[in-house]
């Protein structure tokens, strides 16, 4: 059965395109279908993640909400790209990075209710085993409606304070919206920090599964989104958390 | 910087916020014809048999519920099956600035006087 599977946090810069798109091309690496759509209207870039340039992009989410074109049409086939032995497929589908067409969203807005029926019917018109759904971050009607349809959501964090307190706003919502699974995931911790303990603090505060504690890494600082990390480097403990965040997902 | 002078009285649908401020049960029922995009009236009274006791409706409590609303406009009913109706979200109206630079037509602008 079909998953769908939103990746939300409250702050930026806590590392939700880059989970995402590991997770995505992971799961792909096990066979599976996985579409990624990125709902980041006003600020899409995971399809820098998957190499997808301006120009490679033949339709995006914009004109799926615009009436220009079927989703379907918008999704783009990113596995060849990934340069591996890959059993499964991973599709992109991404949201425009030309200025005048963020502007006509910011304008115009858009009917959630096509968003909705663009995610199932991704599922429906790819045969997907999973969509992944890269958020804005913070509170908005984007992400509500994601988290609403979601089979399972993982909140990212970051040690840090500001994302301690606005993941409590984004968990007490989740819940309001009955997700069925919710993971937490804490990103880019020191390697001073106690790992296992950070785990247990956030478990006990959050009252909520921790599907991975990731260590800051200079090497995904110095890849700089510019490819998908798991491939890069496959023996990386953050690879390997990784893995563990996919299979806590898909649980 | 201008805004769009557009009460929410003047449109009609749900929001994905609004999801927040219904009760439990019309939450359930509302998310739940949300992942399956549209539901038959048995479809549905099968499936919230299977909610929860705080979140289960009877057939009398669903029936009042789907009217409710339909008359709020948040749920169609197309032939036999019912579908959640959403309002166009309303976008904030960006500065002058940013139309500049993205060199498109700012639409809360006045037009031009003619000399």
């Amino acid at each position: 059965m079909s998953k769908i599977i939103s990746i939300h946090s409250f702050r930026g810069g806590t590392g939700k395109s880059n989970t995402t798109a590991n997770v995505a091309t992971l799961l792909a690496m096990e066979g599976k279908r996985v579409g990624v759509i990125d709902t980041d209207i006003q600020s899409p870039g995971i399809h820098v993640l998957f190499g997808l340039t301006e120009e490679d992009m033949r339709h995006s989410l914009n004109d799926y909400l615009w009436g220009k074109c079927d989703i379907k049409q918008a999704a783009h086939d990113v596995t060849a790209s990934l340069r591996a032995a890959i059993p499964g497929k991973v599709f992109l589908i991404p949201a425009s990075i030309k200025a005048g067409e963020i502007a006509r969203v910011l304008r115009e807005g858009y009917d959630p209710g096509l968003l909705n029926d663009g995610f199932q019917d991704l599922v429906e018109d790819l045969s997907l085993d999973v969509l992944m759904i890269d958020t804005h971050p913070g509170l908005n009607e984007e992400t509500l409606l994601s988290i609403a349809i979601s089979d399972a959501l993982a909140v990212i964090l970051r040690p840090d304070q500001q994302d301690y307190q606005g993941t409590g706003v984004t968990v007490e919502v989740a819940r309001k919206l009955g997700v069925p699974r919710m993971v937490l995931v804490v990103n880019k911790v020191p390697s001073s920090f106690d790992f296992e303990r950070i785990r247990a603090q956030m478990k006990q505060i959050y009252n909520c599964d921790v599907a991975g504690v990731m260590p800051h890494s200079d090497e995904m600082m110095t890849l700089a989104s510019a490819g998908i990390f798991a491939l890069r480097y496959p023996e990386h403990p953050v690879t390997q958390t990784l893995k563990e965040i996919a299979a806590q997902l898909m649980a | 910087m201008g805004r769009t002078a557009r009460s929410r009285a003047e449109e009609v649908g749900i929001t994905p916020l609004d999801l927040l401020d219904l009760p439990l049960p019309l939450r359930k029922l509302l998310i739940l014809l949300l992942r399956r995009r549209e539901m038959s009236y048995e479809e549905l009274q099968a499936a919230t048999t299977q909610f929860g006791p705080e979140e289960r409706l009877n057939s009398t409590e669903l029936e009042a519920a789907l009217a409710g609303l339909m008359e709020r406009g948040w749920l169609l009913r197309q032939g036999e099956h019912y579908r959640v109706h959403f309002r166009r979200l309303d976008r904030h109206i960006p500065a002058e600035s940013l139309w500049r630079t993205v060199e498109q037509p700012n639409p809360t602008a006045p037009p031009p006087i003619d000399d």
